[in-house]
């Protein structure tokens, strides 16, 4: 089955896109495109055609929100809009098929969502015969439904953003669904079950004839048969209650994921808050310091020159020695006490030494007292003259450090800017409402599945019960001749039935033996950890497991390059067992990579599908972003011979046209 | 691998068991095939019919389910 033209009007932004894909041979498609271009929504509408939804997370929706915003404003009150999407698909030697969706509204108002639904419909026309030309298929939903059945559809059609809900636990029963029903083993399963109930009415045949005792035994039957259905019932109810909890623990363990992240994002936005405020108040006392600094060396700048032209004059009149050399005249007085010079002449009163000595006490009395002012005055002043020195390097390192304070400021507010915008909508309130809805979803499934545990406990005696019945009615039965006959029709039916419960379980473990068997073949040639990995298994339940090398189960810890090659893998196996090839539509197949798994899984990838093109004649359509498809993805996958085109968006006229590239 | 319809059939036709069981399990799986797409198929009244016809030649003796 392939995709050969794919035609959209009014879908979104897609007004009027009308695409051929090549499908005489194996084809390999690359619609590349910016972030808003319409890559989703190509694939949302490819979806709708085929199952009704925009995506199988998004069963329900808004039909007003499928129409173009350009063709709603065009369109005038009252004026019709048809929504459409139609896809050709050749089915090979069962002939083609177009198969086409469309929802009709009408305009009610001038604003763009003033639209209300007219009607929506599904058309299917079959060529099966060329000289017949196309039919219209009667029932187009089961027609739909048997070539591209919907339980399956997300194998084929997804969004590799969404990976990581590929392969979770409550899946599994759908996934289980899928591999019976396209390897229709769940025809046999049917087999059995209307068998079981043919028997059982068989049984209540034989007791209503096997006479009085047989009648009452019948009654017994039906009684505790009843009782059965009243478990079973209750069982399945609560099986869809543990679902839906399963669902809900699911959810709330993704969010409790992502709030792990968040908190990991608040722990580091408020150290940059930290590092943003030290940095603010570092530059903040710096800028301060300059200020007091400015203001005390202020006027000793300005009076810089007088400063130092004292200072020199000082220094001079020392030199010149007009000013005496700092002494003590205490000293001097103490000499003339003592009447003898430190030279030992004498001193004594009145002498010419005593008279020499005393003249020049007299003579630098007064200029002492200005020496010693001027000396104490040089103290500061040189101080000052130092200070007046250093101004250009205080000030360079003053002005360095709010420099410093001022980048890292900004450095920190630059991310936290980024770190707030990722932050934005998460508080506390939100992220311990879904701590507290996790425990709460926990506490609900611990407790079902107790009340599971009781309710199939009670399920066990009661079948005991109604085969111990059974048997008394066998009994019964063959001890008279007009219910022998009943008996071996129920006997043979009962052989029938068992016969058929074993070659059910025997096939169902055959196909999920196989289906795995495949999927770890697919999943190895993909992975470069090839001796880490034990070939992947799926359980009883469906549940596929991945264990390494040391038997521990890490479907759930593989990274996400592994994870989309599981992915990939289980696609391509689901496509092998169907027994013919479905087309696989790819939203952002590598959008969670870093380029180098990037560039390994494009090539693993291309060599894994390679050898289903040319075996299968696969199609593959891989919806990419600019960053996706980059060099090093192009160069790998050029050998697949891409038909690249590219979805550009026209800002003016809100609608994306398609470019063929190469 | 590629499981379909005609493996099952093949399947039960190659199954180990007895010819009136396997004639029986082939025929109503017939039935099934052909009812794959009717949401509530009235099957016990054709069901019977099946195991009328074919219960004559089950070798009861030989499964040794009636004594």
């Amino acid at each position: 089955m392939k995709i050969s033209r794919i035609k959209l009007e009014n879908f979104r932004q897609h007004k009027n896109i009308d695409i051929e894909l090549d499908s005489s041979r194996s084809s390999f498609t690359i619609l590349k495109g910016r972030n808003g271009a319409g890559k989703t929504n190509m694939l949302k509408a490819i979806t709708w055609v085929m199952t009704g939804k925009l995506a199988k997370d998004e069963p329900k929706f808004d039909l007003v929100s499928l129409v173009s915003n350009s063709a709603s404003r065009e369109a005038s009150k009252g004026e019709i809009i048809e929504v459409v999407v139609r896809v050709d698909i050749d089915l090979g030697t069962s002939g083609m098929a177009q198969v086409e969706r469309s929802a009709r509204f009408v305009k009610t108002g001038d604003g763009i969502q003033d639209l209300d639904v007219s009607a929506t419909n599904l058309s299917v026309m079959t060529l099966e015969d060329k000289s017949r030309g196309y039919q219209k298929e009667p029932n187009p939903e089961i027609w739909l439904e048997k070539v591209f059945p919907d339980r399956f559809s997300h194998y084929f059609l997804f969004d590799g953003e969404h990976l990581e809900r590929f392969f979770k636990d409550t899946e599994a029963t759908f996934v289980k669904k899928a591999v019976l029903e396209i390897a229709n083993i769940d025809q046999l399963e049917k087999l059995v079950e209307h068998l079981g109930n043919v028997n059982q009415q068989l049984v209540k045949e034989v007791g209503s004839i096997a006479g009085v005792k047989g009648e009452e035994l019948r009654k017994d039957y039906e009684f505790i048969e009843k009782k059965i259905e009243g478990i079973v019932e209750e069982l399945k109810a609560k099986e869809v209650s543990r679902l839906e909890l399963d669902e809900q623990l699911s959810q709330a363990r993704e969010k409790m994921g992502d709030i792990a992240a968040i908190q990991k994002d608040i722990a580091y936005r408020n150290k940059l808050e930290g590092i943003a405020q030290s940095a603010s108040d570092r530059g903040r006392e710096a800028r301060k310091e300059l200020n007091s600094w400015a203001f005390k060396i202020g006027p000793a700048l300005m009076l810089s020159g007088q400063i130092k032209a004292v200072e020199k004059e000082i220094k001079t009149a020392r030199t010149k020695k007009v000013l005496p050399p700092p002494y003590k005249p205490e000293a001097l007085q103490e000499l003339l006490d003592q009447a003898t010079c430190i030279c030992g002449r004498g001193l004594e009163a009145n002498s010419d030494s005593c008279k020499h000595v005393e003249g020049l006490l007299a003579k630098f009395a007064g200029l002492s007292e200005i020496g010693t002012l001027l000396s104490e005055l040089q103290q500061p002043l040189q101080y000052v003259k130092a200070r007046v020195d250093s101004t250009p390097d205080t000030l360079q390192s003053t002005q360095e450090r709010i420099k410093s304070a001022l980048s890292d400021e900004s450095k920190a507010m630059e991310e936290l800017s980024v770190i707030k915008q990722k932050l934005a909508g998460h508080d506390d309130a939100q992220i311990s409402f879904i701590a507290k809805k996790h425990d709460a979803a926990k506490k609900s499934l611990d407790s079902l599945l107790l009340q599971i545990g009781s309710l199939e406990r009670q399920l066990e005696d009661q079948r005991e019960k109604l085969a111990l019945v059974r048997k008394d009615i066998e009994n019964e039965a063959a001890t008279k001749a007009k219910s022998r006959e009943a008996l071996q029709r129920q006997k043979f039916a009962e052989a029938t039935l068992k016969t058929a419960q074993g070659m059910y379980e025997n096939f169902s473990n055959q196909v999920r033996v196989k289906v795995a068997e495949e999927l770890s073949q697919e999943f190895q040639s993909m992975i470069w950890k090839k001796n880490f990995f034990k070939p992947v298994q799926i359980d009883e339940d469906y549940r596929v497991l991945v264990y390494n090398k040391f038997d521990v189960e890490m479907r759930g810890e593989l990274s996400k390059g592994e994870t989309a090659c599981l992915a990939f893998a289980f696609s391509l196996t689901l496509s092998n067992v169907a027994g013919f090839s479905y087309p696989m539509v790819v939203d952002s197949p590598l959008a969670r990579f870093d380029s180098e798994v990037k560039e390994f899984v494009s090539s693993v990838l291309a060599k894994a599908l390679e050898s289903e093109v040319e075996s299968e004649g696969k199609q593959i359509l891989m919806l990419m972003t600019d960053s996706e498809y980059n060099d090093d993805v192009a160069d790998a996958l050029a050998h697949m011979k891409p038909k690249v085109w590219e979805i550009v968006f026209d800002q003016e006229n809100a609608e994306s046209r398609l470019v063929a590239l190469k | 691998m590629k499981a379909n319809a005609t493996i099952v059939a093949k399947g039960i036709a190659m199954a180990d068991c007895d010819p009136a069981i396997k004639k029986c399990l082939l025929a109503l799986f017939n039935f099934e095939l052909e009812n794959t797409n009717v949401k509530n198929p009235q099957y016990k009244e054709k069901y019977q019919d099946i195991i009328d016809a074919n219960v004559g030649s089950w070798a009861t003796e030989s499964s040794g389910n009636l004594k």
